[in-house]
């Protein structure tokens, strides 16, 4: 049987024309998040191999972050290979975050830092509708984003007391993307599992600089690289529960994520206007990431209400590096802890099983809330816990199966006491999802 | 089929403002950025502060680098010295001048083709150091093998040939003219008029017999004079220069280094700016400060004591082999030479880093100084008469 689907026009003049309103929109909003400084998000991303992203898609970053239960037709769902098995589209989904930062300490006067970001692109391709999928994914796996500016004077010369003024800024950027692709089974009825393979990559850096606004002195900037490469393979499952009264259903799912070790090289530059020169030589050496296990509950109690639950835990204290890494402490105990986090959120969706619901009812509405442990503290005694509150809408467009879905994630990291740093952060997420019906023969005749 | 197009129009006009949306806050929540010191205190050692330190002199003491002290009109030294110096501080300075002479312009025929009938020199003495009241008596002998001046030191060896004639002249700045005893003249007759005078004529050396001063005789307004009977008087201009020193007898002040323009040894200046109390750095800028001691009180009155006001420091390598120009200073009122530019700064980072092939800093008076005046500096740790101030980072 050859499939058409009548909504396909992608390719038309006409849904060019739409496409490009899509395009100026994504245009106009990644050009001022890309103008912000690359460096401009939390102190606590310097820690360890940098702040842990996980960013299932833009459904479930608005129900609290969790997903691992979560199949659907119209989102590519790659954090579990699983789920791939559900694709009847070839689906594109891809986005941006930009994020707002107010931090404060004690004796401290707040700061305020923002900075945008790709949130990840993910591809999936039914091979058997509803039966056999694969997919591909770019997503960050870590982020190392902050900078701190202090100002300050010296007198170079004690005996003649003219101070000068200088700022010094340390600054981190960079972090770990992970690179996957994957593929996930319908068993039988109820049961997918799926595999993924990813290879995890990245660049981690630090720098220091120190400039004077007097040119006798020598503005000079030292640069710490660490890059990193390995691979890791990851196996799901997804299982839904039999036996649910109709129009009711639940699911659960799970994933495993293999510990893994990087390898990496590190090296150090010193900079100034003029010039750069590398510091010592090349180091080697190799970084052990954790076994990851993720699992969680999708219950939808009627169709157009769904609510996740999820819980992933990440087990950093087997943590090993050669790499002398801030928050990391030599010796039996690594200083680190092992990360959870816990998530739930709801949808709501009105249009689900309306024949031709109005435009407000084909937008789904979000809500949910998270914590998450941080794998990584400035001090071992101290967990770094964020809590947060999302929410988002899913506005539909003229094209089939295509979303725009807009997040928004207010939360608080940290502590301003013992020295530590609270981060109360609004983060703004856009992502569009394109789904397509590809390789159909028109029918002839 | 009308649902559609109906839907499709509501939908542009829900779409529009949701759009708009987006783009306002876009915009609105662009350029927010103030980034602060807020979590500096989760950032170890590398959030210590910028800050000066003060290092002192691993060593500071005598190379075996000789003054440059020869010259001619375009480079290098601009004086001959000659004469004896007993300085109360460091001893005896004795100094031999060397100088050479080219004609200064094309001689005319009367005296190419007439006979030297009268031969002397004129002498622009414009530095004088010692007691000045005086008579200083000098021999002046003829130079008997060519000499380059612009890589002659204080300790190089020149032949010196037989005496011409002694002198006795006061010890003074002043023009000064001296009569060339007529064997001399009518011996040289044939290379005064010879075309080829300037390859084969080598010059005069002044070696001081009694003096209590040693003079310095300038370029510029210095000639030598020859005459032709019947014909016309005719100019040799001094072309070269050089003083040639014996340190025999000098010693360096009590508790002090000293480093002496003209003299057969320099002064080398080394800090341990790695693996010392300075740890790897961002090092910023580098001021070395040189204050010399102040011996005035240990000099009699009337004796002229000119001082050497510009000091030179170069960067060199343990072979020699690499020499950096850190630059030239010139002394303060308070008597201290300040060494401070972005070349002494780089070179220090490098060396922070072990990166850098120097070894020390080589200290001289400039040969445009041409002179025989010192500056001391004490050794006594409390006195920090030599020390670096480094403005640092931390580096890791």
């Amino acid at each position: 049987m050859t499939l058409h689907n009548p909504h396909s026009r992608i390719g038309r003049s006409s849904d060019w024309h739409r496409y490009g309103w899509l395009l100026i929109v994504l245009l106009l909003v990644a050009t001022p998040v890309a103008a912000q400084n690359s460096n401009d998000g939390s102190v606590y991303s310097r820690f360890g191999i940098g702040q842990r992203h996980t960013f299932l898609s833009g459904k479930s970053q608005a129900m609290g972050g969790g997903g691992y239960a979560l199949s659907s037709s119209l989102y590519p769902n790659p954090v579990n290979p699983a789920s791939l098995s559900d694709q009847f589209l070839v689906r594109f989904a891809g986005g941006l975050s930009y994020q707002t930062i107010t931090t404060s300490a004690d004796g401290f006067e707040s700061g305020r830092l923002a900075s945008g970001s790709l949130s990840a692109i993910h591809m999936a391709f039914p091979l058997i509708a509803s039966k056999l999928g694969v997919g591909l994914s770019l997503a960050p796996y870590t982020r190392v984003s902050y900078r701190i500016q202090d100002t300050g004077s010296v007198s170079p010369d004690p005996d003649v007391n003219q101070p000068s003024a200088f700022i010094n800024e340390f600054s981190g950027n960079g972090g770990l993307y992970e690179f996957s692709g994957g593929t996930g089974y319908r068993v039988r009825d109820g049961l997918s599992v799926g595999a993924r393979a990813s290879l995890i990559f990245g660049i981690l850096e630090e720098s220091k600089s120190t400039r004077f606004n007097d040119s006798r002195f020598v503005d000079r900037t030292v640069r710490e690289s660490t890059r990193l490469r390995g691979a890791t393979a990851t196996f799901g499952a997804r299982y839904v529960i039999p036996g649910l009264p109709s129009g009711k259903s639940l699911v659960i799912g799970t994933t495993v994520t293999l510990p893994t070790t990087l390898d990496g090289e590190r090296s150090s530059a010193l900079t100034t206007s003029v010039g750069r020169d590398t510091l010592g030589t090349t180091t080697k050496g190799d970084i052990t990431l954790p076994i990851h296990v993720g699992a969680g509950l999708a219950f939808q109690p009627k169709r157009s209400w769904t609510i996740l639950a999820d819980m992933t835990w990440e087990e950093w204290t087997s943590m090993e590096s050669d790499f002398s890494l801030p928050g990391m402490t030599t010796g039996a105990d690594n200083g680190l802890s092992d990360r959870l986090r816990l998530s739930t959120g709801v949808e709501f969706w009105p249009a689900a099983g309306r024949p031709f619901p109005s435009y407000g009812a084909r937008i789904a509405y979000r809500l949910g809330v998270y914590s998450d442990r941080a794998y990584a503290s400035p001090d071992p005694a101290t967990v770094i816990r964020s809590v947060g509150l999302t929410g988002g809408l899913s506005i539909p467009s003229l094209i089939p199966g295509t979303t725009i879905d807009l997040n928004l994630d207010v939360g608080q990291r940290g502590q301003t006491s013992g020295g530590l740093v609270k981060d109360r952060y609004v983060r703004f997420g856009l992502n569009i999802n394109f789904g397509e019906r590809w390789f159909d023969r028109l029918p002839l005749g | 089929m009308h649902l559609p197009n109906r839907l499709s129009e509501r939908t542009l006009s829900v779409r529009r403002p949701i759009f708009g949306a987006i783009l306002a806050t876009a915009l609105l929540i662009t350029g927010c950025d103030d980034p602060s010191n807020v979590g500096q205190g989760l950032l170890d050692a590398q959030g210590s502060d910028t800050e000066v330190v003060r290092l002192s002199p691993m060593s500071l003491d005598a190379s075996s680098a000789g003054d440059l002290t020869g010259g001619n009109a375009a480079s290098g030294a601009v004086r001959a010295l000659f004469g004896e110096a007993v300085d109360p501080v460091v001893g005896t300075i004795t100094s031999t001048g060397l100088v050479d002479f080219v004609p200064a312009s094309q001689f005319e025929s009367g005296f190419v083709n007439g006979t030297v009938s009268w031969a002397g020199l004129e002498f622009n003495v414009d530095y004088s150091y010692g007691d000045t009241t005086g008579i200083m008596r000098f021999d002046l002998h003829a130079v008997p093998e060519s000499w380059q001046s612009t890589s002659l030191r204080a300790d190089s060896l020149i032949a010196i040939g037989s005496v011409i004639a002694s002198y006795e002249i006061p010890a003074s700045t002043g023009i000064v003219s001296l009569e060339l005893p007529q064997d001399w003249v009518s011996e040289y007759d044939p290379l005064l008029r010879n075309s080829e005078f300037t390859d084969n004529f080598h010059g005069f050396a002044l070696i001081p017999q009694q003096a209590d001063a040693v003079l310095g005789i300038r370029f510029s307004e210095s000639r030598m004079r020859a005459s032709t009977t019947p014909g016309d008087t005719v100019a040799f201009a001094l072309s070269k220069v050089a003083s040639l020193t014996d340190d025999a007898d000098i010693q360096p002040p009590s508790g002090d280094v000293f480093l002496r323009d003209g003299s057969t040894t320099g002064l080398d200046l080394r800090f341990q700016i790695e693996g010392g109390s300075l740890d790897p750095s961002l090092i910023h800028r580098v001021i070395i400060k040189l204050r010399s001691t102040d011996w005035s009180s240990a000099y009699p009155a009337g004796f002229s004591r000119p001082l050497p006001g510009v000091l030179s420091v170069h960067g060199v390598s343990a072979d020699g082999a690499t020499r950096v120009d850190i630059g030239e200073v010139s002394i303060n009122q308070d008597g201290v030479f300040i060494v401070d530019n972005t070349t002494l700064t780089n070179v220090f980072q490098s060396a922070n880093l072990g990166k850098s092939v120097l070894d020390r800093f080589e200290l001289s008076f400039p040969a445009e100084q041409s002179g025989v005046g010192f500056m001391s500096f004490s050794m006594d740790p409390a006195d920090t008469a030599v020390e670096a101030l480094i403005t640092v980072s931390p580096l890791n």
